[in-house]
């Protein structure tokens, strides 16, 4: 409980009540602190309940531990695997550049001239149907 | 009170675990009183009661002494209590059985008249009814003032307030109280 001394200031500040309010508070005081009164055995026994489970936490953070680490497992694993299926198929790059280096190389061999003087060969076109209608 | 015990609470700015026993001893019977009273349920209380201890236990290496240690436990108590009510299952249980599973307030085993106790009976029940109907941070400010006689600066602590507002939280309280009474006289 509270020194007195020290709750003189307080005291002054919130019991400036009249006199019957103060009585009435002070029976209800009394009133609340008789009705929690308990037997001596209860607060030995409330006692031991607490300090049995103080010493039961105190033991505990090791076997907690133990206890957490198969979850702590499952937890990854299920995240390992959700990982690795929602990535993204990588496509076969190098048998796929194989293939489209075949098909340019065929596609060259079957054009009469090279892809980058097609442009030239449009205008020799032009200019051989110029000649021809002259 | 054991002199010793007090003398070394006095001093002691930090706590170990192996002052947990000389604590629970001391300090058990006002946590379960506040607790209690802020729960209305005695089975509640109890177990509010060891979690309290269990909580100041686990964050003992907190306590720097800046408070007194009855003000670092009933601060642990009183945000138990209100995670307590906050907690709706609880809350719907505690409804329930609000007038069953708590010992009704009772007059101490004074030597009496039979008029004199029921007039006794009468304002504590007046108090009663009123502190009940106030809202939970005047509830827990007047209990702390009136049934734990605790001083203004520590009630501030615990509710985490302002010494200013928790005066005004007291006044309002002590008005509602100060209310009933008279229509109880009337």
């Amino acid at each position: 409980m509270y020194p007195r001394s020290r709750n003189k200031q307080g005291m002054k500040d919130t019991h400036a009540v009249d006199p019957e309010l103060g009585e009435a508070l002070r029976q209800f005081r009394e009133s609340v602190h008789a009705s929690v009164e308990r037997p001596g055995f209860f607060w030995k026994r409330q006692h031991q309940e607490i300090m049995a489970r103080l010493v039961s936490s105190e033991a505990t953070p090791k076997s907690r531990a133990l206890r957490l680490a198969p979850a702590a497992l499952a937890i990854f694993l299920c995240l390992f695997f959700f990982v690795e299926s929602s990535k993204a198929p990588t496509p076969d790059l190098a048998a796929g550049s194989d293939q489209i280096l075949l098909i340019e190389i065929e596609r060259a061999l079957s054009r009469d001239c090279p892809e980058a003087l097609d442009p030239a060969g449009v205008f020799h076109d032009e200019l051989d149907k110029i000649g021809r209608s002259q | 009170m054991n002199t010793s015990v007090a003398d070394a609470e006095t001093v002691k700015s930090t706590i170990g675990p192996d002052d947990f026993d000389w604590i629970v001893l001391r300090h058990q019977k006002q946590i379960y009183r506040t607790l209690l009273y802020l729960v209305r349920d005695t089975d509640a209380a109890e177990a509010l009661t060891q979690e309290c201890f269990l909580h100041a236990f686990r964050n003992h290496r907190g306590f720097r002494g800046e408070s007194g240690l009855a003000t670092w436990l009933v601060r642990i108590a009183i945000n138990l209590a209100h995670d307590h009510s906050r907690n709706r299952r609880w809350a719907f249980w505690r409804r329930l059985t609000r007038t069953d599973n708590v010992e009704a307030i009772r007059a101490p085993s004074v030597q009496r008249s039979p008029e004199q106790a029921l007039m006794y009976a009468e304002s504590v029940e007046a108090v009663r009814s009123a502190v009940e109907r106030l809202p939970e941070r005047q509830k827990t400010a007047f209990m702390l003032r009136f049934v734990e006689d605790m001083p203004l600066e520590d009630i501030a602590e615990v509710m985490d307030l302002q010494t200013g507002t928790v005066k005004s939280h007291l006044s309002r309280a002590l008005e509602a109280v100060r209310g009933a009474c008279a229509k109880k006289r009337i």
